[in-house]
């Protein structure tokens, strides 16, 4: 196998993984401060790209404008849902996950309905194709969608790590009563921890605007995929997920170009099956 | 109280049965339409009374579409592939036997996971699933899938076919209530229904826990797997669309719309979805935003599913008080 072809794919992988990685750090995040798995995440990753799409087409802001668009919609839409569907539930697992399931059906049935049946794209304003040496060719669009991947995974890990906002997280994550009674204001830290997972599904949606094309059910694979990972590096662990990103985007980008498009979804998950014989809790779970 | 409920059910039992005749002698132009919608109820009624047991020892499945899809493709290749069993009811039984060693398989890794990893994973198998039924050819028939599956043998006894699948379906549907409520009824049910409340307490009463979990695993999917063979002879057709995300979550929501907390949720749960999705049909792409609707609208609001409705009448009727169900069934049952 020529070199080159096995760079191409590498890169192909970097790209698959930076927006998995954007998913299902989003997903853990949820899943850690909720405790309540987030079925609704691919459509607000719909949505993200649809945001984008629908700003630069119709509204002719500029690409990197409708991205701004999205930081400065998607928590609002968050809080929103965490105050009007999931808060009043919170403590229900099993209600918290149908009622997520029935938020994405509702989102994607009205998605349907308005954004219609047709594929849609953007295509990238500055694209370059970089000629590395040896004979790869990357366009400017995958490098940049890496670049901005790792730049708001980079913020998380600081707000989470660094903020009193990602202090109040943490409390609450490990024990909620406790963090209760030191007078967090808990209701209020679920809802931004809400609405900061599903920022970061609306980005990782914008940002695969340019790239593939969207219709109003292109969340649900990117969503699969975030759930694999995140049984792959376990529930909770944001290394975990991040690390098990880029496996699974190296899995499908070199399995899709040498076994076929299809071979990515079995060999996930033939990799979920292979992990749970071996080590149930994911690579860096604990139970 | 046991005598008034046997009757009941009796009589209900005589008026299904007499009701294809009834219909016909009425209004014949409308028994097409009233036995498809029936003969659909009577399988939904199956599927969700398996995932029902299942739930009883605590085990939400999200993939029971792929247990249906299983036994349905393997009716389909045993009879027209590769003609290898002429007798429809030997390729049910085969292939719902083959769904429920997949069960056990899957099951060997999946039941001590929590079960929030329990319903991811077998989200992810049916998930799967599709992928392979598409790509592959030779067996699965790729995306067209496998067409001109044949009817029963015994069908011709009932005259035309719709009447046919319409007492096939009611005797599979009566049998699944029968096996299932005489086993929520028995000392493995009690089982069942403690692993569901507290699996280390009960493994701690020397009890095999991983063993019922197998076993109620695999016999639901045994249970499902003979209606999905049934309804492919039904649809002469399987294809990987017929199996999507939607066929298991409808078996979910029949329990969570019926209620979780009695036998009789699933089986009002079943009649009510099957309608509302025959009603739905004619609204398109509102059909999604009305089902996703209505999933939060009776979580928020109803809980306990239809059947909390009778049971909080029932304890304010006797004004015992104490005993009242206030929601949240839905977690003392599967919690």
């Amino acid at each position: 196998m020529p070199s080159q072809l096995i760079m191409q794919m590498a890169v192909t992988g970097l790209v698959l993984g930076s927006i998995y990685m954007l998913m299902a750090s989003g997903l853990t995040l949820i899943y850690g401060i909720m405790h309540q798995v987030n079925m609704a995440h691919g459509v607000f990753f719909m949505l993200g790209a649809m945001l984008a799409y629908y700003a630069t087409k119709f509204a002719g802001l500029p690409y990197f404008v409708s991205l701004f668009l999205i930081l400065a919609v998607f928590p609002f839409i968050g809080i929103l849902f965490e105050r009007v569907i999931f808060r009043p539930i919170r403590h229900l697992w099993l209600a918290g996950y149908m009622s997520t399931i029935g938020v994405w059906i509702m989102i994607e049935g009205l998605g349907w309905q308005f954004f219609g049946t047709v594929e849609k794209g953007l295509s990238f304003p500055y694209e370059v194709l970089l000629r590395l040496p040896g004979g790869v060719i990357i366009p400017l669009s995958k490098v940049t969608v890496c670049l901005l991947a790792v730049l708001i995974i980079a913020v998380v890990y600081f707000v989470v790590g660094r903020t009193k906002l990602g202090r109040q997280m943490r409390a609450i994550e490990q024990q909620p009563k406790a963090a209760k009674l030191m007078g967090i204001n808990s209701d209020r830290v679920v809802a931004m921890g809400f609405a900061l997972g599903i920022t970061l599904a609306g980005m990782a949606g914008g940002l695969v605007s340019t790239l593939y094309s969207i219709s109003p059910t292109s969340g649900s694979g990117p969503m699969l995929k975030a759930f694999i990972i995140i049984i792959l590096g376990g529930l909770g662990s944001v290394t975990g997920s991040v690390v098990a990103s880029f496996l699974l985007g190296f899995i499908d980008s070199f399995g899709g170009t040498l076994f076929g498009p299809q071979a990515g979804h079995f060999l996930g998950f033939a990799l979920v099956i292979v992990l749970l014989i071996f080590k149930p809790a994911g690579i860096f779970g604990h139970e | 109280m046991n005598n008034i409920k046997t009757f009941l059910v009796l009589i209900l039992l005589v008026l299904l049965a007499g009701l294809p005749f009834l219909i016909k002698g009425i209004a014949p132009g409308w028994w097409e339409l009233f036995s498809h919608i029936l003969t659909k109820i009577f399988l939904n009624v199956a599927f969700g009374l398996c995932l029902w047991m299942m739930l009883q020892a605590g085990m939400l499945s999200l993939g029971q579409g792929a247990f249906i899809a299983i036994s349905a493709y393997m009716t389909g290749i045993l009879s027209v592939k590769y003609q290898l069993v002429t007798n429809l009811w030997l390729c049910y039984l085969i292939g719902a036997l083959t769904a429920s060693v997949v069960s056990l398989l899957l099951g060997l890794i999946t039941v001590h996971l929590r079960r929030i990893f329990f319903l991811l994973v077998t989200w992810a198998f049916a998930e799967m699933l599709h992928p392979i039924l598409t790509s592959f050819e030779n067996p699965f028939g790729g995306a067209a899938g496998i067409v001109n599956i044949p009817p029963p043998s015994g069908i011709s006894l009932f005259g035309e076919p719709g009447t046919g699948y319409y007492f096939i379906t009611l005797l599979y549907a009566v049998v699944v209530t029968l096996i299932i409520w005489s086993v929520s009824l028995s000392k493995v049910g009690l089982i069942y229904k403690s692993i569901g409340q507290n699996d280390i307490l009960t493994t701690f009463c020397g009890i095999h826990v991983r063993r019922y979990k197998l076993q109620v695993f695999a016999l639901g999917c045994f249970l499902t797997g003979v209606g999905g063979g049934i309804l492919a002879s039904y649809l002469t057709a399987v294809s990987p669309e017929t199996f999507t995300f939607f066929a298991s979550l409808d078996i979910i929501m029949i329990n969570l719309i019926g209620g979780m907390g009695f036998i009789m949720g699933p089986i009002i749960g079943a009649v009510i979805l099957t309608g509302m999705n025959e009603i739905l049909f004619a609204v398109g792409y509102y059909k999604m935003t009305v089902y996703g609707l209505m999933i939060i609208l009776v979580i928020r609001f109803l809980p306990g599913g239809l059947i909390s409705i009778l049971a909080v009448l029932r304890t304010a009727f006797r004004r015992t008080g104490g005993n009242q169900k206030k929601g949240g069934e839905v977690e003392r049952t599967v919690a």
